[in-house]
């Protein structure tokens, strides 16, 4: 046999091993690619992955607050930018909380720029910002009782801001509270209180840490799931994938050559 | 020489904080659409309850359900005045809608926070939508010339066009 037929014969027989044994490596690294090209439309952003072991493999910990707001039957708990209503992430977040209360069927939740109004169920009612708010920051929030002003009517939401204390009964018009009131009725403040630990699974759920999915992708994509030496791995086989195409490229020149003189 | 490194580090802090400034571009208050809208004269605001019917076809024109159950609306002198948020790409885009007797009298983009795509506050753009209807099947009956890199804002726009004929039309069944 011949030294370029040996060769030949080396060739075949490796590059049909490493094709065979990296194929399945390739086809993830092609399809993990595909999805991270089309990422917006997939919406992979959007969706998190909370699985637990995957979290401890990224070393991410819950962080559990251990003090919120307590409804009558329920609680508001925010922490690492998240709000948590009775075990429902709200769409709302990344804002520290200075208040949260039951208001008629609804429930009040303020930060220093906003006012939100939820259901109990965790849909949002309601967002007043600018110019819908009396003024601002808001520093309390609190109701002013139906038993003290009038039984029949539903109670009034009190904001207090820099500028004063401001009422309303619907969230859309406000009145200066001293004025209407006098200093006799005293508002309900809402504050925060220690968390009882009967919401400790709820809270531990809620909060439990979670990752973007492309976030994910990306880091098998890289390699950089594996740790330091992740993407080393992935430059390697994109050296096998370089050199299965040179392989590739010279196995079939010389097939075609062959065939043309015959 | 030190002169000239101060020099550079301040034009870049500069540039800098001009690009941190320029991805969030507020151009007009809600409160100065409204007073430019009723003339100074704002009303009070009213509120139209996305109802489950409502919300329905809401979720059809804008492609997810309507953020809020609520939606507050200012209405004088036979116009309705909207103020609405929705993303373009990945910012939402906050705008301002005027519709008279069922047709777009005045577009407004009060705040832009994309990247890409604020040509949408041009008012060469906005005037398109003048006089623009509610066909039965809840598209414009005009088609809205889009912008190059803005397609996604542009398509924001229009779905928020979309929705303010929408709600006017259902304000005005709820009223009577």
């Amino acid at each position: 046999m011949s030294r370029r037929a040996r060769a030949m014969r080396f060739i075949r027989h490796w590059h049909a091993r490493a094709g065979v044994l990296l194929g399945i490596f390739f086809l993830f690294l092609a399809f993990s690619g595909l999805a991270l090209n089309h990422t917006d439309s997939l919406g992979l952003a959007k969706q998190p992955i909370n699985t637990s072991w995957l979290m401890r493999w990224y070393g991410l910990k819950p962080t559990v607050p251990t003090h919120g707001y307590l409804f009558k039957d329920g609680y508001l708990a925010s922490a690492g930018g998240r709000w948590v209503m009775d075990g429902h992430v709200l769409s709302e977040t990344n804002q520290l909380t200075v208040g949260a209360i039951t208001w008629g069927d609804m429930r009040a939740i303020a930060s220093a720029n906003d006012l939100f109004l939820y259901l109990p169920d965790g849909q949002l009612v309601d967002k007043l910002s600018g110019a819908a708010l009396p003024n601002r920051p808001i520093k309390r929030l609190g109701s002013i009782l139906s038993s003290v002003t009038n039984p029949d009517t539903k109670p009034q939401l009190i904001l207090e801001t820099p500028q004063g204390r401001f009422v309303t009964t619907d969230g859309l018009t406000w009145q200066t509270w001293a004025t209407q009131h006098g200093v006799s009725v005293q508002p309900v403040w809402s504050n925060e209180q220690a968390l009882p630990s009967s919401l400790s699974t709820s809270l531990n759920k809620a909060f439990g840490p979670s990752l973007p999915l492309e976030r994910v992708i990306l880091d098998l994509h890289s390699g950089r799931i594996f740790g330091r030496y992740g993407p080393m791995l992935m430059d390697l086989a994109a050296l096998v994938l370089i050199i299965l195409s040179v392989s590739g490229t010279w196995i079939y020149l010389r097939t075609v050559r062959r065939q043309s003189r015959h | 020489m030190i002169k000239t490194y101060v020099t550079i580090i301040l034009l870049l802090l500069a540039t800098t904080l001009a690009t941190s400034v320029l991805a969030v571009e507020q151009y007009l208050m809600p409160e100065q659409f409204l007073a430019e809208v009723f003339g100074g004269n704002t009303p009070k605001p009213e509120v139209l309850w996305v109802t489950k019917g409502i919300a329905k076809q809401a979720e059809k024109i804008l492609g997810h359900a309507p953020s809020q159950l609520r939606q507050r609306y200012w209405k004088n002198g036979g116009k309705s005045a909207w103020i609405f948020d929705e993303v373009g790409k990945e910012e939402p885009i906050t705008a301002g809608f005027v519709v008279s007797e069922g047709k777009i009298a005045q577009v407004r983009i009060l705040t832009y926070r994309e990247s890409r795509g604020g040509e949408v506050r041009y008012p060469a753009f906005l005037k398109q939508y003048q006089g623009a209807e509610l066909q039965t099947d809840y598209y414009l009956n005009r088609n809205i010339d889009g912008i190059s890199g803005a397609t996604l804002s542009v398509n924001a726009m229009n779905r928020m066009a979309r929705l303010a004929l929408y709600f006017d039309q259902m304000s005005r069944t709820d009223s009577h």
